[in-house]
């Protein structure tokens, strides 16, 4: 079922397009990449805010408030492109070690973030203006930069070993 | 020693063939050689927001800037590192490739600019802002066109 799912989606328009294409594949990639230094380059200094690493003096929620969005806009588009780059070598992808990594790594960091704003942000108002935030929110800012540098590293990876 | 040599000599290394060894090292170093540079624009991207007034306008450019200049060595350093090693195998052919050089020009010019921008932080904080602004604006997109010719050189190479 997987690979008739798989075989799917390399075969159509999408999945060609990205595989067959000249140039549909370089940009494809390139626009994932630079996408995703863009949204990780953003998440990494929330996430030293609430490790107490940087910008201590400015409350945890304006860190949030100024940065998340820009981040959010770079995840979208690696999102995007990441799916299109899926569409043309589904197979390989997933049977590819280091993909499921990724994608593993990737809930990791979603699991992560949905913890953060459903339990410790809860008494947020408390803690907002410490220069160095309570135990779980440091934990929540270690294991998203943890996530998120092994995505990078399993996403390059993949490209190496998946063919 | 001519640059041939030295070349030639990175190229002959233990280091190239154990690079060349394995797929999974140069993917890791490859990994490793991204970590280095969202480390770098995060850091020209968040800096570049505070000096155009758009992200903690309030806090003096000194503060922001002084960690984001630590943030920015460390990524620069690792970046540095990672390519010298991942491009050893094949030193010779990456310097004779446009795309390699075009990407080593802009990473110096985005290096200088960078550290030029902490001398307009100082003024900033002293009332110079239009100056900042735009040269924050060069800066980043100095940064983001290292990483267009990155992409570009492994994906065309």
């Amino acid at each position: 079922m997987r690979a008739e799912i798989g075989l799917w989606l390399e075969q159509s328009a999408v999945g060609l397009l990205v595989r067959e294409s000249l140039w549909g594949f370089p940009i494809v990639v390139g626009l994932h990449i630079l996408s995703l230094a863009f949204s990780v380059g953003m998440f990494l200094w929330f996430d030293l805010r609430l490790l107490g690493l940087a910008l201590t003096s400015v409350r945890v929620s304006l860190v949030y408030r100024r940065l998340i969005p820009w981040a959010t806009v770079g995840f979208g588009s690696s999102f995007i492109t990441g799916g299109l780059l899926f569409t043309g070598y589904a197979t390989a992808a997933s049977a590819n070690t280091a993909f499921r990594m990724k994608v593993l790594m990737l809930l990791v960091a979603g699991v992560n973030a949905v913890v953060y704003h459903t339990v410790t942000e809860r008494d947020r108002e408390a803690w907002d203006a410490w220069t160095h935030p309570p135990r779980a929110a440091r934990v929540a800012g270690a294991i998203s930069l943890i996530a998120w540098a092994t995505v990078i590293l399993c996403g390059r990876i993949m490209s190496y070993t998946m063919f | 020693m001519s640059l041939d040599d030295l070349v030639t000599a990175l190229e002959q290394s233990h280091l190239a063939a154990w690079v060349s060894s394995s797929p999974l090292i140069l993917g890791a170093l490859s990994g490793f050689h991204l970590i280095g540079f969202t480390l770098v624009v995060g850091t020209a991207l968040v800096s570049g927001l505070h000096m155009m007034g758009v992200a903690f306008a309030d806090r003096p450019s000194r503060e922001v800037i002084a960690i984001a200049v630590r943030v920015m060595v460390a990524g620069i350093a690792l970046s540095v590192l990672t390519g010298i090693v991942q491009v050893s195998p094949r030193a010779g052919a990456a310097l004779a490739n446009w795309i390699f050089v075009a990407k080593m020009t802009l990473l110096a010019g985005a290096i200088a600019a960078q550290v030029v921008v902490p001398r307009f932080a100082a003024r900033a904080d002293a009332g110079t802002v239009f100056e900042l602004r735009v040269w924050s604006v060069v800066t980043t997109i100095l940064w983001l066109a290292v990483g267009v010719m990155g992409a570009a050189f492994i994906l065309l190479e």
